[in-house]
This record gives structure tokens, sequence and C-alpha cells, in this order.
């Protein structure tokens, strides 16, 4: 050990003693070294893996969503998204979090993780690994395409929940490691109050420990016991409840640990100091209390919920303003201080005495700029009645890549790119540095551009989690957002490059960089949050039960009757027993569909009086009577429909049509004999084409089941193909046939 | 370091930042202002077109719903008031009832009620409107809307809800001032019969 600090052994030192102890504790080098360094990279290069395969993920669907890349019927659009999610924002920033937090509670309690929490850590890392394959299995074999909000009832094949639920206890294990450092070493050290970033990092995994309370009841009591059979129903409303109860503090986990980088390790790379850590102390707290009880802001477009409790938890998430107000004049107040006392005066002119060239602090700085509207964005949708313009639009999606895909994420990789280094005894050279500076830029730039192009195209109604569709070629809105979503692909585009360039950095400043000497010494543990006493924080800054338990009284107060009323909610009209329906690609079961069809197809048929319908059958015709076979295939494709004849022309006479539902939806066979174009059939303002000159047709066939033939003798002329269920012939599914003489 | 010990502020401040105390204050003074300013609004406007919003207290059998009224007849209706009129939608994967399009009057409110057959859909009318409602199964959604952009728009499911979600949408056609659906209706019946007969 390089540290001069003796941990107390045995028992305790009487007070005035202890004091004396904590007030002697020598300024030392800040270091992760051996069995925490080792722990610590694993978490870097899990996080930095994830990052690579969900962009990977990312890249192909904001192809896909541009309408012009058609992806492989196997890489499911729905499933890369799901993909992109889970890993991205569950899978990524978790073990990056917990793996910086190991790092700096290391460094500054007592230079090492004591044995029980470091042995904690590896079992709680563990065990997400092993979530993280459960999820995945069911994920990549298309059982799991439910997306990371994973709605009820849409269901998933039980073990993505086990994994899930897996992937969550372990992350409570890696909490509960933090917690036992920080309990030891304040107990060692009779400390009331602890380094700042150890506080940082107890107060952003409480936040996780509460939130995740919320997720762990709806998948422990709800999603797996109805997944794997064990119950019929489930109660759909209370478990969007339960989802958002933690989907919205997901956030603040995601955000607390970029304000730790951004209040300890930017002024040290600046060259300047915590402007006031007591502030920072405060602004945790406020963020503890007001991160939990805001969720159904995410809920204000549904029905259930009382629109008194929509607007109480909408205030409550307006008040997060106070913190990160709090935090914008701490960061920016540090960096004038920086840049004036580096001797650059003026309004502004002090921007010019910070590291600008230095990557490690602008992955930093573009993480708070970007931050700036990311979080304008976020009073937009936590206002009830603006929200209403955007719910669920795409101007969603680009609003939380400002957020956590920016602010978040940019502010991680930066953090990797001097931890790995740090860890592994290497420096960065000045040539890294300029690799690192291009990873930052294009991701703002690919950023700026994807973003941007989400916000706008959301505001004129395009949906989010959509895959790309043109809703009909008629459809002139849906048109006018097809730039715009060229634009996302190519933002997607420029971001996958920068993915890759992390990921490249970061295995060369692991493996490759020069190690560090006497005269060119290696990466250092840049905190301004130097080992001190923490003897002169207000006490009650750091009473986590008093804090807590007024998290508990906001709690109480903001979901109790919202919940209440779930549960009283006409349980006698059957309400609560919804069926489930599998979120499997390309399996839905729509009898309804069929049903309604049926009734349809009855009446159209006596009002064409097409009196010798052929009926159509799922045996095979035997070659005699059969006449000529045309396989006829349904289905989708890329966002358009299509019906694709074998042969586009046959001669006159015995004909059987073998139709083929490949697609993931139902449709059906209709054969019109009429001189009209294909694609200039008259539509109903029902969404059907009109139905003249039909001579032979089936109701919707359901995606999977067997071929159905229909057999006819045809005479010649020419003839209209069409699926014709609602919509269907707009979205292009028909095609020309002749029959010649 | 040249901190105080004991604190965490510079030893020797800059005397221009003695400001910053001050200017702290303000700062702050400017955020709950914010926040003050911004709840008053979302609550006032809130309070002031309740039905605006999306909202929904009734439930329902979502295993009964095409037996259940209103349900049982999807379709736009005028309400008893003789002034307005409602909608009553289904969502189903991967479409809405009733089939073909809502046909509405010009500036007139209209009532959606929309619940769900099987999964969580979507009820968006981008563009001309800001009907935007999460539809669940077991719950009615409601929220009422005007229209004043005569033309066929787009309605379309904005949640996902399994592999074909990108093809569910219907349309809403508004009319011209001063026509009714009924009459429009009739008006398509007559187009029908010419045509049959011509």
């Amino acid at each position: 050990m390089s540290s001069t600090i003796e941990r107390p052994a045995g028992t305790p030192l009487p007070e005035p003693s202890r004091r004396e102890r904590l007030q002697r504790l020598p300024q030392r080098e800040l270091k992760v070294r051996g069995a925490d360094g080792t722990l610590v990279l694993t978490h870097m290069f899990t996080a930095i893996t994830a990052l690579l395969v969900g962009g990977i993920a990312g890249l192909l669907q904001s192809l896909e969503h541009s309408g012009r890349v058609h992806l492989p019927e196997f890489l499911g659009y729905y499933k890369l998204l799901t993909a992109h999610g889970i890993l991205m924002a569950i899978v990524f920033t978790t073990v990056f979090i917990l793996g910086f937090f190991y790092a700096g509670m290391a460094a500054v309690t007592d230079g090492e993780l004591y044995q029980g929490p470091r042995t904690l850590a590896w079992a709680g890392y563990w065990t997400m690994i092993v979530g993280a394959v459960l999820v995945v299995i069911p994920l990549l074999a298309g059982q799991a395409s439910v997306l990371y909000t994973f709605y009820a009832p849409m269901q998933a094949n039980p073990w993505f929940y086990v994994g899930l639920t897996l992937f969550v206890v372990g992350s409570w294990i890696g909490g509960a490691a933090i917690f036992a450092q920080y309990a030891q070493w304040r107990k060692a050290y009779g400390a009331t109050s602890s380094p700042l970033f150890s506080f940082m990092a107890v107060a952003t995994m409480l936040v996780w420990q509460v939130a995740t309370l919320g997720v762990a009841v709806e998948v422990l009591f709800q999603l797996i016991p109805w997944s794997f059979g064990w119950t019929d129903t489930i109660d759909v409303l209370l478990s969007r409840t339960l989802f958002w109860f933690f989907g919205h503090p997901l956030v603040y986990f995601w955000l607390m640990p970029a304000y730790t980088a951004w209040y300890l390790v930017m002024p040290k790379l600046i060259g300047g100091r915590v402007f006031s850590d007591n502030l920072a102390r405060l602004s945790f707290m406020l963020l503890i209390v007001f991160s939990i009880p805001v969720g159904l802001h995410h809920q204000f477009m549904e029905p259930g919920v009382e629109s008194g409790w929509k607007l109480l938890q909408a205030g409550l998430t307006f008040a997060v303003v106070i913190p990160s107000l709090v935090t914008a004049f701490s960061l920016w107040a540090t960096m004038e201080l920086a840049g004036r006392a580096k001797g650059y005066g003026g309004m502004f002119g002090w921007l010019r005495g910070l590291p600008w060239k230095d990557a490690r602090f602008l992955g930093l700085m573009m993480g708070m700029l970007v931050f700036i509207p990311g979080g304008a964005g976020g009073l937009i949708l936590a206002s009830f009645n603006l929200n209403q313009a955007v719910h669920n639009t795409i101007f969603i999606t680009g609003h939380f890549h400002l957020t956590v895909a920016t602010a978040s994420a940019l502010t991680f990789i930066s953090t990797m790119f001097w931890l790995i280094p740090h860890i592994r005894g290497r420096r960065i050279t000045p040539r890294a540095n300029k690799w690192m500076l291009a990873q930052v830029w294009t991701w703002v730039l690919g950023m700026v551009v994807m973003s941007t192009s989400m916000h706008v195209v959301g505001l004129m109604g395009a949906p989010r989690r959509t895959k790309w569709v043109d809703y009909g070629s008629s459809e002139t809105l849906a048109s006018s957002w097809v730039p715009y979503q060229v634009g996302m692909a190519i933002g997607g585009t420029i971001l996958f490059v920068s993915v890759v360039l992390a990921f490249s950095i970061m295995v060369y400043l692991a493996t490759k960089a020069p190690v560090g000497t006497a005269t060119e010494p290696a990466q250092e543990f840049p905190l301004a949050d130097a080992p001190r006493t923490g003897l002169e924080v207000p006490a009650w800054l750091e009473r986590w039960r008093l804090w807590l338990t007024v998290l508990g009284v906001l709690i109480v107060a903001a979901y109790a009757a919202p919940i209440a009323q779930i549960f009283s909610d006409d349980t006698d009209n059957g309400a609560k027993a919804v069926q489930s329906f599998k979120g499997d690609e390309g399996k839905e079961e729509m009898p309804w569909v069929a049903e309604e069809k049926a009734d349809d197809s009855a009446s159209s048929n006596a009002d064409s009086a097409a009196a010798a319908e052929p009926t159509p059958t799922n045996t095979k015709p035997d070659a005699a009577t059969a006449g000529t076979m045309v396989d006829v295939e349904l289905g989708e494709d890329g966002g358009k429909l299509f019906l694709r004849p074998s042969v586009e022309k046959v001669a006159a006479g015995t004909t059987t049509f073998a139709i083929k539902n490949t697609g993931a939806m139902p449709h059906e066979f209709v054969a019109l004999k009429t001189d009209t174009a294909p694609d200039a059939l008259e539509v109903t303002d029902s969404g059907t084409a009109k139905e003249d000159g039909r001579v032979a047709g089936t109701e919707p066939i359901s995606p999977g089941s067997d071929v159905t033939y229909v057999t006819l003798d045809l005479e010649p002329g020419k003839y209209v193909l069409l699926c014709n269920v609602t919509g269907h012939y707009g979205l292009g599914q028909y095609a020309a046939f002749e029959v010649t003489g | 370091m040249t901190t105080t010990p004991g604190t965490n502020k510079p030893a020797e401040l800059p005397a221009r930042f003695e400001k910053l105390d001050t200017l702290e204050k303000w700062w702050m003074r400017i955020g709950i202002a914010m926040l003050v300013v911004f709840v008053t609004l979302v609550v006032a406007d809130t309070l002031r077109h309740d039905t605006k919003h999306a909202h929904g207290a009734t439930t329902i059998n979502p295993a009964k719903v095409t037996q259940t009224a209103p349900f049982d007849k999807p379709g736009v209706y005028k309400n008893e008031d003789g002034t307005s009129y409602t909608a009553v939608v289904i969502a189903y994967t991967f479409g809405f009832m009733p089939q073909g399009d809502l046909v509405v009057p010009y500036d007139t409110p209209v009532h959606f009620k929309v619940t769900s057959l099987d999964v969580v859909h979507g009820f968006q009318i981008p563009g001309t409107s800001n009907v935007n409602l999460e539809v669940l199964p077991g719950h009615v959604s409601e929220m009422v809307a005007r229209f004043t952009d005569p033309g066929r728009h787009l309605i379309l499911c904005h949640e996902y809800c399994g592999s074909g979600h990108h093809f569910m949408a219907t349309h809403i056609r508004v009319l011209e001032k001063g026509e009714t659906p009924e009459e429009y209706a009739a008006k398509q019946e007559d187009h029908e019969s010419m045509k049959d007969a011509a």
C-alpha cells in the first residue's frame, strides 16, 4: 500500500481520538489497484461490449426505419428494438455505474474495497451476467419482442422475466457492496459524514434499490406467475403503474453517476475545485426525494388514474428543477473560477481557460451542454397538457437520446477513457487523445442530427417504436415524415462510427497504450474529492433515515390513492381478467379478425351475386382436377405488404391457387376479373377495395396456417389478385394477373 | 491544495466572486419562480378543460367488449344533447373498429371512447388534433376534441402491439362546415345506388 492510512482495527477509539485521526488524514494519491482493478475492468469491458452490440442493433434499426433499407426476416425490427433498449438502457448503464462506483469507493475510502464488499460485488456481477444471458436467449429466438417496457398483456417467454429478475437482483447485490463499504468505512473512522464520492454512490444506489422495488413486485407477483401459466389473467393498469414507479427513477439512476463525474472529475480535469460540497450533497438528497413519486407522468394519457393524481406527480416532477439548477450553478461556477484563475477574463472569455482539447473533459462538457435542451424537453413532457401533443411520438425518443444517450452515456464513455488506462497503469498518448476527441465529436454530431430529426418529426405526429410504414401511398402526412426518418438513419450511422471508435480506443488503452514511467506517469484517478475529514459537513445532510422517511411519505402521498383505486375498480365486471397475448414475432392469433370478415364477405358475396364462387380448402386437389398450379405468397416486407403469384400469366382453363400466408398478420386472397389497372381499384370509405368482378376469394388466413387451395375455371382476360383485409389494398397488397385465350 | 482547512471554499477568493452567493440566491429564486409558474399553468389549464385531456374512469370486461354497450356498436353517434357526438372505437391487433372512416362534423365536440380487445394499443390523430390516448384492455379511454380541418386524416396506433403494429391505422373524415354525418351517409348511399343503376 502506497497510502499511509492505517485502518483502525479492533475496538473503536474514543471520540476525541477519532476526530483527531480524521483530521490528520494525509492527502494521498487516489488509486484503484490489484483485485479492485480486475473487478472494475471486468465491469468496464462488459459495459462497452453491451454498448457495441446494442449499437449494432441501433444502427440496423435506424437504417430499417428510414424505409430505404430492408433487413432480412430473422432480424425483426422489434427484436432489434428490444435488444437495443435492454443492452443500452439497462445492461450498459447498470454495469458501468456499478464498476465506476466500485472504483471510486475503493479510491476515496481506504484505497481498496474491503473483503466483504468485494466478494459481494463479484457475486452481483455474475448474477447480472446469468440474468442477461437468460434475457438474450428468448430474445434472439423471437420470443421476447416485447420491448424493454414489456407491457402486459403482451407476453414474453417466462425465462425473459426470470432473466430480468436475476439482473436486478445482481444489481441489488452490487448496491449492497457499496452500502457495506460505506458503512464499514464510516464505522471504522467514526465519521458522521463521508467523502463526497461515496456519498453520491450511496445516494444513487438508494434511488435504484427503492425504485426497483416497483418493477420487482410487478415481475415477481404478476408477470412470472402469469407467464408460466400459474395465473390466468393479469391487471394491466397495475403492472404499468408498478413499471413506471421504477421507470422514471431509472432516469435519475442514469443521471446521478453522470452528475458525480461532473461534480468531482470535471473540476480536477480543469484544475478547479468542487464549488460547494454541501450544495452537492443537498442536491443529491433532493434528487432522492423527488426521483420516485413521479412515475405517473409517463401515464398521463391513460385511463384509470384520476387527473388529480397525475397533476400531483407532474408537480413533483417539476421539483427536480431545484437540484438541477443547483447543480448547473455549481458546475458553471467551478468552470468560471478555474478559467479566470488561469487569467482569462471577460463575460465569456474564461471559457478559453478550459481544456477543450482534453477529450476526458470534452466528453463531460458535451454531456453537460446537451443536458440543457434535454432537461428542457423533460419539463415539456412533464406538463400534463403539453404531453398530449407528443406522447408516444418519436419526440420522446429524441428526448431521451439527449439525456440518457448523451448526457449520461457520453459522460460514462469519457470516464472509461481515463479509468481503463488508470487501472492498467498506462497513459493516454496525445495521439490516443485525438482519437478520443474524434469519438466525442462524432457522438455529438450524430446525436444532433438524429435527435433533432426525432424531435421535429415527433411534433409532426410520427409515432415512436413503429417500424417504417407509409400507411398507404396516398397518405400525405406519413410521407412528410420520410426526410426526417432518413435524417435519423444518417445520425444513427454517425453514432455507430462513434461507438466503434469508443470500443477500439478502450481496447487500445487497456492493452497497447504505453505503460506509465516516472517522467511520463500513468493516467491518474482524477477526482477533486481528496480524502478528507467530512467533519465540516452538517450531519443532517448525511442522515439517510431522515431522507428516506421523507421519500417514503411522498411515495405514499403520491401513490397510495391511485393504487388503491386500481384495486377497487370494478372487480365485479371482470375488468381485471385480461388474458395473455404472446409477444412472439409472427405468431399472433386474431380470431376476431376472421369473425369480423366472415360476416363481411358473406354480405359482399350476396351483393356481387357471385353465386358460383369456388370453396377454398386446405386439402390439396389431386393433379387430375387441379389444372395449372399457381403459388401465391401473402406477407409483409419492410413496411409494405405484398401478394406474389408464382406466375403472372396462365392459359385459360382450370387453375388452382395455392395460397400461403408467410407474414405476421392475417391476410386474405381475392381474385377480380377486371380491366381496371391493379393500382386503380376504387377504395371505399371502409378502407377496402371495391370487389367488382370478384370470381374467387378466401376468408382471412392466419399467419403460419396451412396452404389454402382455390380451384376454378378461368376465362381469358385481365385479373387483379389482392388482399382485401381493411387497409391492405392501400398498402400495396395486390398483383396483376392475366389469363390468355 | 489551497483550501482553507475544514471547508471546500478556495482560500483566497477573487473579490468579484464574493458576489457568487448573491448570484446563486437569485438563480434559485428564478428556479422556484419557474416551478410555480409551470405548475400553476398546468393545473389551471387542466382544471379548465378537464375533458380535453385523456381520462377514463370506466372499466369494462375485456372478454365481453363486443357485447357491452356502447362497444356493441362501434361508430360515430349524435349525443342526446343534439349538438355533440360520441365516437365509439375498439382497438385490436392490428386494426380499429368500426371498419372504415370515422365521419365527424366540422368544429363540433366529439367524445372519443376507446377500448382494446387484447393488448395495449394507442389511438392518435396526428397533424390535425391532439387526440392521443393509451388504450388498455379493461378500461375505457376518453377524450373530447373538435376538428376544424376538413378532409381525411390518419388515425394510428402509437403503442407497440406486436409484429403488425405498424400496419394498424384507420382514418377520420372531417366534414365541411355545415355538413352533418347523417347527410354525408345519405349522400354516400345515393352515390352507391346511382352507380349500381349505371
